[in-house]
C-alpha cells in the first residue's frame, strides 16, 4: 500500500522515460497556464481523465476527485463574485476553475505514474545537480515516512480507546494530542537516523551516478514529448490570435 | 583488518563512556559474534567498526581503531563505506528508497558502481534468497521481515570487505536465518555479527562477550557453555549446553549420541507431558473469537494478504501464531483486534460480528512491537493509567488500579519516570501495563521478544504467562522458535495468506512437511529429541524430565 499516489504499473504511461514524463509535465503546466479558453481547458479536462483510465489510475483520481472538484467551485464563485473585467464573468470563472482542476489533475496524474526514484533519475539525467535531485525526492520520501509512522500511531492509540476517527470535532481533536508526542518524537528520531543511514549507504553530495543504462528515450517518448510541445504550440497559436476559437 | 587500540566512546562530552577500553583485533575474512545483553554497548562498538564513529555521529572518542593499518581518524567516510557495510538494529530507519529496487540500488550506485553491474548483483541475490518476487514492490508494502532482508541484500550488492550487522535477524523467519548465516559463514570477508542471544554460535569461530561498555571474554566457541561467564554478563546458555551432557558446546548429532549412551527414555515422564497436553488443551473454553471466510488486501493492492481465513480462537488459549515473513500473521491479529476495517467475510466476538457490536472496543488489547509507537505521556503512571481515564475512571480507583498493575509488572519505583527515558525493556513492560490496565479478555502480543535480552524477555513472558492462568486468551506473533516451545500450547502457522495450520503446538512440530511450508526451523532440543527416538520434546525441561541418566 502506498501511501502517496504511485502505484506501480505497465500502461504506456507508466513505461514513459522519467525525463518524457518530466518533459511532458512541464509542457501541459505551461500550456494550461497560458491558455484561457473554457473550450480548451474542458478539451483539456476530458483528455487528462481519458488518461487516468489508461494509466489505470482511476483510483487516484476517486480519492482526490471530490476534493478537486470542490476547488474548482470555490474558485468558480469567488471569481464570479470579484472579477471585474471585460469578458462575462461566468465565461472567465469556468475558464480559471476549470484550469485549475486540469493543473491539479496533470499533477496528480504524473505522481500516479512516477515514482520518487523516477523523477529523481529523471532530474539528474536532465542536468540538475544530484544534491538538489536527491533533495527533492528525500524530502517526499520524509513525508510518506511521516504518515505511515502517523498511520502505525493512530492505530496503536485506537485500541487504546483514543479513536480520532469518531466522535465530535472537539473530542477529535483532543485525542489529536497524544497523538503528537510519538509522532514528533519518531519524527526527531527518524530525521536524526537518515543522516547516518545516507552515509552508511555512500550518500555524497559529490556523489556522480551512472543511471544512464537504465534508462532509455524511445519512440514513444519521443512521441509523448512531441505531444506535449504540440500542444504548446498550439495553444501559443490560439494566445496570440494566429487561430481564432469561437467566444 | 580491524585493529581498535584502547577505544572508548561517549555520546556527549564529560559523560561516562558508553564502550571502553575496547582493544581488539580480528583478521580480514573472520567471522565473530559479539554478544551482550540491551546496554552492553553493542550498537555503539558497531558504529566504531563501521567508521560511523568517529566520521558521522556526534560524541568524544579516545583511543584509536586502525583500519587496514591506517587510522579511521585519516580515512575519508565515504572510502570507508566502499569497504565496510554496517546494518543498523533499525533496519528501517536506514531504508532511504520508496521502491524495493531502488532500495537495493541506491547503495552500490551511490559507491560508484555504474547501472548495468549493480543491477547485475542486485538480481542475482535476489533471486539466491528466492526475493525476486519482491523487486517490483513499494517498501511500504512489505512486512516487517522482508523489510529486514531487503536492508541486509542491500549490504551485499556492494560486496564489501567487511560486513558489521547489528541484530539482523530479528524480523526474518527462521528458513531464511539458516539461509543466511549459511551464506555468511562462507562470505570471503569478515562479518561482525552483534546479538543479544548465543543461538547462532555455531557459525562463528570467535565469540566477544560485552558486558557495561567493556571485552568481558574473547574467545572460541567453548565461551557458550561457560555458566559463571554468561550468568556475569546477563546472557542465556544454549538450549544443548543446558542439558549439561558435556562441557564444550556440541552439535544436536554429538549431543544425541552421548545421550544414547548416557540416558534412558522415561516413557512415564513422556506420558504425563503429553497428558499435560491434553489437559491444556481441553481446558481451553468455547470458541470465543470465531474467524469466518476473512478475505483481506490493503487499499491499493490487488494482492489480497489475507485468502479465505476461517478458524475459530478458544476462550483461555494461549495461540502462538508463526510463519513466513508477508505470510499474513500482522494483518489477521489487526483485523482481530477491530484495527483494521473489513468488508469480505466476518469475525464475531461471543458469537455477534464485531462490526455490530458496540462493547467490542477494548475487549481485545493489541502490544505493538516497537513499544515507541504507544508511549506518549510524560511519566509512566499516566501512560498506564491513558486507557482508564478514557474510560472515565478517575481518583482512588484509577490510582489503585494502575499501581496494582505497576507492581505486577515490576514497575511500581518506576510509576514517576519519564517512560522514554526507560530501557527497551521496560518499555515493552510499560507498552504491555498500559493494554492489561484496561482488563481486556484477549490480548494480542506482536513479536513481544524483538530485541530483548535475556533477562528482560524471561521477566515479560513470566508475566504473560501469569495472565494466562488468570483467564485471559493471548495470542502471539513470534519469529523465535524457542518462544514459541516455551509457551502456549496452539500453534497457528499462517502461509500465504492461509491457515497452514491450526492445533496442537507437539503436533505441527513433529511434522516435517508442515514445518518445511512454514519456513521455521526446529530448535535443537526438538531436533535432538526427534532424532533420538521421534518423541518430540519442547524444551531442555522436558527433555531433562524424560531423558534420565542410566545409572
Amino acid at each position: 500500500m502506498s501511501v502517496f499516489f504511485y502505484t506501480r504499473g505497465a500502461s504506456p504511461l507508466h513505461r514513459l522515460d522519467p525525463r518524457a514524463k518530466i518533459t511532458l509535465l512541464a509542457t501541459v503546466f505551461a500550456a494550461l497556464s497560458i491558455a484561457g479558453h473554457p473550450v480548451v481547458m474542458t478539451a483539456a479536462l476530458i483528455v487528462l481523465i481519458a488518461l487516468f483510465a489508461l494509466a489505470r489510475s482511476m483510483a487516484s483520481l476517486r480519492r482526490m476527485g471530490p476534493l478537486f472538484a470542490l476547488i474548482g467551485a470555490v474558485t468558480f464563485g469567488l471569481w464570479m463574485l470579484f472579477y471585474d473585467g471585460p469578458l462575462p464573468p461566468a465565461h472567465y470563472a469556468g475558464a480559471m476553475s476549470l484550469r485549475f482542476m486540469a493543473l491539479l489533475l496533470a499533477g496528480l496524474l504524473f505522481l500516479s505514474v512516477t515514482s520518487l526514484e523516477e523523477f529523481t533519475a529523471g532530474l539528474i539525467m536532465m542536468g540538475l545537480p544530484y544534491p538538489v535531485a536527491f533533495t527533492v525526492s528525500l524530502s517526499f520520501r520524509l513525508v510518506i515516512v511521516f504518515v505511515a509512522t502517523g498511520h502505525t500511531i493512530v492505530e496503536a492509540q485506537k485500541v487504546r480507546g483514543n479513536d480520532v476517527t469518531r466522535g465530535s470535532v472537539p473530542a477529535r481533536i483532543r485525542g489529536y494530542v497524544p497523538l503528537l508526542i510519538p509522532l514528533i518524537l519518531n519524527g526527531i528520531k527518524k530525521a536524526d537516523t537518515l543522516t547516518l543511514a545516507l552515509e552508511s549507504k555512500g550518500f555524497s553530495p559529490g556523489n556522480r551516478i551512472r543511471i544512464g543504462d537504465r534508462y532509455r528515450l524511445r519512440g514513444a517518448d519521443v512521441i509523448a514529448i512531441g505531444a506535449g510541445v504540440l500542444v504548446l504550440a498550439a495553444v501559443l497559436l490560439v494566445r496570440f490570435g494566429v487561430i481564432a476559437l469561437p467566444v | 583488518m580491524i585493529d581498535l587500540r584502547q577505544a572508548a566512546f561517549s555520546y556527549r562530552s564529560g559523560r561516562p563512556p558508553v564502550i571502553r577500553n575496547i582493544s581488539l583485533r580480528i583478521e580480514p575474512g573472520e567471522k565473530v559474534l559479539v554478544v551482550g545483553r540491551n546496554g552492553a554497548g553493542k550498537t555503539t562498538l558497531s558504529k566504531l567498526l563501521a567508521g560511523l564513529i568517529p566520521h558521522v555521529e556526534r560524541g568524544e572518542m579516545s583511543g584509536d581503531y586502525l583500519l587496514d593499518g591506517t587510522s579511521v581518524r585519516e580515512h575519508r567516510y565515504r572510502d570507508i563505506v566502499r569497504r565496510v557495510a554496517v546494518l543498523f538494529q533499525d533496519f528501517e530507519a536506514q531504508i532511504v528508497s520508496t521502491g524495493v529496487l531502488d532500495e537495493l540500488l541506491f547503495y552500490p550506485l551511490n559507491t560508484g558502481l555504474d547501472y548495468a553491474t549493480a543491477s547485475e548483483r542486485v538480481r542475482a541475490l535476489a533471486a539466491r534468497f528466492s526475493l525476486e518476487h519482491l523487486l517490483d514492490r513499494e517498501m511500504g508494502e512489505l512486512s516487517g521481515g522482508e523489510k529486514q532482508k531487503i536492508a541486509l541484500l542491500a549490504l551485499l550488492a556492494v560486496n564489501p570487505s567487511v560486513l558489521i550487522l547489528d541484530e539482523p535477524f530479528t524480523d526474518i523467519e527462521p528458513a531464511t536465518q539458516e539461509a543466511l548465516l549459511d551464506f555468511l559463514n562462507g562470505y570471503a570477508g569478515t562479518v561482525v555479527l552483534f546479538e543479544q542471544v548465543l543461538d547462532y554460535h555455531a557459525y562463528f569461530d570467535r565469540i566477544i562477550v560485552l558486558c557495561d561498555g567493556e571485552v568481558l571474554r574473547d574467545g572460541d566457541r567453548d565461551i557458550v557453555a561457560d555458566a559463571p561467564l554468561l550468568d556475569a554478563a546477563g546472557l542465556a546458555m544454549p538450549a544443548l549446553c543446558r542439558l549439561g551432557l558435556s562441557r564444550r558446546p556440541v552439535s544436536v548429532e554429538e549431543c544425541a549420541s552421548i545421550a544414547k549412551r548416557r540416558c534412558s527414555f522415561d516413557r512415564k515422564a513422556h506420558a504425563a507431558i503429553i497428558a499435560r497436553d491434553e489437559r491444556s488443551i481441553a481446558a481451553a473454553g468455547e470458541p470465543l473469537i470465531e474467524v469466518r471466510d476473512l478475505t483481506f488486501a490493503y487499499p491499493g493492492c490487488a494482492r489480497p494478504v489475507l485468502d479465505s481465513v476461517s478458524l475459530d480462537i478458544r476462550r483461555g488459549d494461549f495461540v502462538t501464531v508463526i510463519g513466513a515473513n508477508g505470510s499474513g500473521k500482522t494483518t489477521l491479529m489487526k483485523l482481530v483486534a477491530g484495527i483494521l476495517p473489513f468488508a469480505d467475510g466476518d469475525i464475531l466476538f461471543r458469537g455477534k460480528s464485531i462490526h455490530d457490536d458496540p462493547g467490542f472496543a477494548g475487549t481485545v488489547g493489541y502490544v505493538y512491537q516497537n513499544p515507541d509507537n504507544q508511549i506518549f505521556a510524560e511519566t509512566v503512571f499516566d501512560e498506564v493509567g491513558f486507557i482508564l481515564k478514557m474510560r472515565g475512571v478517575a481518583g482512588h480507583e484509577l490510582e489503585s488500579r494502575v499501581s496494582g498493575i505497576l507492581s505486577r509488572m515490576g514497575l511500581a519505583d518506576r510509576r514517576d519516570a519519564d517512560p522514554f527515558a526507560l530501557p527497551k525493556g521496560d518499555r515493552e513492560k510499560v507498552a504491555c501495563a498500559s493494554i492489561i490496565v484496561g482488563e481486556p479478555e484477549v490480548i494480542i502480543l506482536d513479536e513481544p521478544t524483538t530485541g530483548l535480552d535475556y533477562p528482560s524477555l524471561a521477566e515479560l513472558m513470566g508475566i504473560v504467562s501469569t495472565l494466562h492462568r488468570a483467564g485471559i486468551t493471548i495470542l502471539m506473533i513470534t519469529h523465535s522458535m524457542e518462544t514459541a516451545a516455551a509457551y502456549g500450547s496452539t500453534i497457528l502457522s499462517m502461509n500465504e495468506g492461509r491457515v497452514l495450520f491450526y492445533g496442537n503446538k507437539r503436533e505441527f512440530f513433529s511434522n516435517d512437511a508442515l514445518i518445511e511450508a512454514a519456513r521455521i526451523k526446529r530448535t535443537d532440543i526438538m531436533d535432538l529429541s526427534m532424532r533420538l527416538n521421534g518423541r518430540m520434546l519442547m524444551d531442555a525441561e522436558e527433555f531433562r524430565a524424560c531423558w534420565k541418566r542410566k545409572r
